[in-house]
This record gives C-alpha cells, structure tokens and sequence, in this order.
C-alpha cells in the first residue's frame, strides 16, 4: 500500500513534525508531573511554559496542514480523515497541557503517600500516546504495521483505566481527607487518565481509516 | 459562488437562526450580569428567556436541517452547512447551560470576583458575536471569512486567560474553603466553554469556506 502523502511530501514532513511535537509534549507534561511532585515549583512552571509553547506550536502546523490539504486539494479522497485525525490528535496535547495548567493554578495538595500512584498513572497514559502516535505514522506511511501499534494503545488505555480507578479508591478509602480534598485528587487522577482516553479516540478513528483504504 | 446566491430560502433560514444565536448571547450575558449584581428575579427572567430561545432554536434548526436534505439546491454544500448548524447550536446549548448552573447553583461568587467573572462572560460573548459574524459571511461572500476568523481566535485566547487568572485567584484566597475554589473553578470553566465551542465552529468555517471559494 502507498504512503498517503505520495504526491505531497510537504505535507508528510509536516505531519511528522506534527507528531513529534505531541510527543515532546507528553514528555514534558510527564517532566512536569514529576517536578510538581518532588515540589520544585519553579522547574515545574518552566514545564508548564514549555508545553505551553508546543502546544502553539501544534496548532500551527495543524492548521497550516488542514490549510494545504484543502486549498491545494491534495489527497481529495483522504483529506476529511486526515483532517479529523490531526484534530483527536491536538485534543492530546491539549489535555497533557491542560493537566499542567491545573497543576499551576490550582496547586492541589497530594498527600505523599498517592505520589507514586500519580506518576505510574501519567506514565501509562503516555505509554498510549506514544503507541498511537507510532501507529499515526504507519498510517501515513506504512499502513501495514499499523495494527500492532493500535493494539499496545488499547492495552496501555486499560492499563491507565485500571490505575485510575485504583487511586482514586484509595483516595475516598483514607480516612483524615477531607471530602472536598477526595473531590480534588480525584478530579486530576481524571484528567490524566484522560490523557490516555484522547489516544484512545485516535486509535478508534485510525482503525476505521486503515479499513476504508483497505478496501 | 455563495450560498446566497444558489438558495435563497435556505439562506433567509440559516440567517434567522444566527440572528436568534445572537439573542442568546445578549440575553445570557444580561442574565449573568444581573446575577453578579445580585438582581435574581431579572436573572432568573433572562434564564427563562434563553430556555425559550433555545427551544425556538432547536426548531429553527431540524426545519433548516430538513429544507437541507429535503429542498436544497447545493448538495455539494450540505454536509458542511449542516456541521455548521450543528456547531452553532452547540454554542446554544453551551450558553444555556451556563445560564442554567447560575439559577440552579447559585454560586457564592465573592464580591471581588465579580467584575472578573463579567469581563470573562463578555469576551465569551464576543467571541461568539465575531464567529456568528463569520458565519453570515460564508452564507454571502464566503472569500471574506478567513480575514474574519483571527477575531474570533483572539478572543477564544482572550477567554481562556481570563480564565485561568479567575482560577489562579481563586486557588490562592486562604479565606475561601476548597470547596468553593473548587466551585468557582467550575463556573469559570464553564462560562469559558462557550468561546471554546465558537473556536470549534471557526475551525469548521475555515475549510467550509475553503470548499465554497474552490
């Protein structure tokens, strides 16, 4: 099968900067769950500008992509699934930004004891970023492949599926917290796990796509 | 060629119900405003009256979205007009909900918020005032759109660090309970969806207008 972007290789090379801006950018958000965690504050709000500064980044080659691939009509028959695949894919370096952001205003207290727990959560979660940004470029470029990168990204979701619920037992299970504090941890193991949740979306369009150009 | 200039009944359709997205915008913005100053009984009025609106819209919409597939003289157009529909109304619903969690709530906003909150729901209603813009204009002279849509991503940007100063605020006011940072949050969250869903309908319009001027 060919590359997708066969006739158009400006816009491969940007999709794959694309990509590797999202990862660099799951790399930091996991830089800086680490940094708030450990309390270096002023290191974590350096991450914080930092994915900041990818995630524009992200948006302007997503739409310099989205701009190219409409008014120059390349890949007419593909350019709908691209274009809704480069959107699922901001929506994870939206997230990962998001959580730091969170993390930057509204500085929750996380007890030391669910520090660990928070880190192996954000770990799995990038874990199915980075599977479905792998299986993302097979699909632009060697579809074949593709597969076996989509069923890591299923496997590391319910990883960070399973985490998540774990932590989030143990947190309304300690007692000395009180509800509104429960409320809090909870709310960011939720968006961390969502993090891996946004892959998942991905995967779910990627495998729809790979089956449409089988065909 | 324009919309405009290939249907003209589905255009007079489509420009009422951005004229009644419009309304929403205003009478919301009312509604929150007299909330903030602590008039409930004109808020609560407002409330009522964006719930009607919304009603009217949901009409205005299926009748627009059957004249789509039903009448229309553009099929290549119509799969774009109706996502266009449908994101706008998703600005509907988000202005409504906003309105909706202020009267059932009623959230205890401290007097020092409030001139924060109000600057946030305004450039909201901007943002949503300047895509709405953008959006009559693809109907008429889909050329010009793209020169209309910085406006609305400025605000979008706007919106969102109004935001984060009301949630950066109110995370560091040692007089209030978690609970109510956390419920301030919320609202600012919420109200800031509303910008964030008039980036989604500029994002849609961008490549809509696109197709339009090919």
């Amino acid at each position: 099968m060919k590359s997708l972007f066969w006739r158009a290789k400006s816009l491969e090379e940007m999709s794959t900067e694309f990509l590797k801006v999202t990862k660099q950018a799951c790399q930091v958000f996991l830089k800086g769950l680490r940094l708030y965690l450990e309390d270096s504050l002023e290191a974590f709000e350096e991450a914080y500008s930092e994915i900041s500064r990818l995630e524009n980044q992200g948006d302007y080659l997503r739409r310099e992509i989205e701009n190219q691939l409409y008014t120059k009509t390349l890949i007419p028959e593909s350019r709908g699934d691209v274009l809704a695949l480069l959107e699922n894919i901001d929506n994870i370096t939206n997230q990962a930004k998001q959580i730091l952001m969170e993390l930057s205003v509204e500085i929750p207290k996380i007890p030391p004891i669910f520090h660990q727990n928070y880190l192996e959560l954000g770990e799995k979660s990038v874990k199915a970023v980075d599977e479905v940004l792998l299986a993302t470029q097979a699909f632009l470029n060697d579809p074949l492949v593709i597969q076996q990168s989509l069923t890591k990204v299923y496997y590391w979701e319910g990883e960070a599926d399973d985490h998540s619920e774990k932590l989030k037992r143990r947190v309304f299970r300690t007692p000395d917290l009180e509800l509104a504090h429960k409320f809090h941890l909870r709310y960011f193991a939720l968006h961390i796990e969502l993090l891996a949740d946004r892959a998942e979306d991905v995967a779910d369009r990627l495998s729809i796509y790979t089956i449409k150009r089988s065909l | 060629m324009a919309i405009a200039d290939l249907d003209q009944k589905l255009t007079h359709k489509c420009s009422n119900f951005i004229d009644l997205t419009s309304r929403v915008s205003l009478v919301a913005l009312s509604a929150i405003k007299c909330f903030l100053c602590g008039d409930q009984v004109t808020s609560e009025a407002c409330a009522e009256q964006v719930r009607r609106l919304e009603e009217d819209g949901d009409v205005m919409r299926r009748d627009t979205e059957a004249h789509l597939y039903s009448e229309a003289l553009i099929p290549e157009s119509r799969g774009d007009l109706l996502g266009l529909i449908e994101s706008t109304d998703d600005i509907i619903d988000q202005i409504k909900k906003v309105v909706l969690l202020f009267s059932v709530e009623t959230p205890m906003i401290p007097s020092d918020f409030q001139e924060d909150f109000y600057q946030l729901t305004n450039i909201c209603m901007a943002a949503v005032d300047e895509v709405l813009l953008a959006l009559r204009l693809y109907l008429y002279e889909p050329r010009r759109v793209s020169a209309q849509l910085p406006r609305v991503y400025e605000k979008e940007k706007a919106a969102d660090k109004q935001a984060a100063l009301i949630k950066h605020r109110a995370f560091r006011q040692n007089n209030l309970s978690l609970s109510q940072q956390m419920h301030l949050r919320y609202f600012a969250h919420n109200i800031d969806q509303i910008a964030d869903r008039a980036e989604n309908l500029a994002d849609r319009l961008s490549i809509a207008a696109i197709k339009q001027t090919q």
